[in-house]
């Protein structure tokens, strides 16, 4: 799965400023450290443009794997914030059992 | 609905209301409710930090694998429909205590992800698990006896 350079940055900038900042950096800390919404947005953008693995799921979702960053992305076209971004307890296992 | 909760439906009197928890009860699901309980499981075991596994579920991580991994296996060998859901019906007998255990992990998932996350990260909705979490409950109260249709609460 590749996206284009616009909806990749279309994509990573909702999900950086929805839900998912609160969520999984400012109030889990799965980061490891305090970042900005920007920093986030960046990590985000180089998982969907860069993934070592993507794959398309049901319902037209699509998960992008950074195994650098540990960072899995689920795009989702649906959801008011285009999906999320979240550092999983076992990202790799967590990747590969999605559907 | 269950056709038969016991494998053996005299145990019920034996044994009192309880269901002994290493006793095997038939629920056959359907290809869609057999993915979205992997879906949990995954989120359980392999997505969500922070959680102490068998007290907030009440049984082993190993465990919950043994259940994971041959699930894992049977989805990946079913011919999936239109929307990616298996077409079969996985039809293998859980312990109580394993219904129990998914019972929890569904509603675990279910709190933790939330509204905001749930359908985007297991592709279900919060709905469908809730539905999913009261069939697991009528089979584990199957017990009682209750008849939801008849009985009227008294206040």
């Amino acid at each position: 799965m590749s996206l284009s350079g616009e909806d990749a940055r279309r994509i990573a900038h909702a999900i950086a400023f929805g839900h998912a900042y609160w969520k999984h950096v400012a109030e889990a800390n799965e980061f490891g450290e305090l970042i900005t919404q920007s920093t986030f947005e960046q990590l985000i953008l180089e998982t969907l443009l860069y993934p070592e693995k993507s794959r398309p799921l049901r319902l037209k979702r699509t998960a992008f794997w950074s195994a650098n960053e540990g960072l899995l992305v689920i795009h989702n076209p649906i959801d008011p914030d285009l999906g999320t971004a979240y550092w999983p307890a076992e990202g790799r296992h967590e990747f590969e059992s999605l559907f | 609905m269950n056709s038969r909760a016991y494998s053996n439906p005299q145990q019920a009197t034996e044994t009192g209301p309880f269901l002994a928890s290493t006793e095997a009860v038939a629920l056959p699901l359907a290809g869609r409710q057999a993915l979205l309980i992997h879906q949990s499981l995954n989120e359980l075991l392999h997505g969500i930090r922070g959680i102490h596994v068998f007290s907030q579920v009440g049984m082993s991580k190993p465990a919950l694998k043994g259940i994971f991994d041959p699930l894992s296996a049977w989805i990946r060998a079913q011919e999936a429909d239109a929307d990616g859901l298996p077409i079969a019906t996985f039809d293998h007998p859980f312990s109580v205590a394993q219904i129990r255990a998914l019972r929890n992990t569904i509603e675990l998932v279910m709190l933790d992800l939330g509204q905001e996350e749930f359908s985007t990260r297991t592709g279900f909705s919060l709905a469908e698990a809730a539905a999913l979490l009261d069939r697991f409950n009528t089979a584990l109260l199957y017990p009682l006896r209750i008849d939801r249709q008849s009985q009227a609460v008294a206040h």
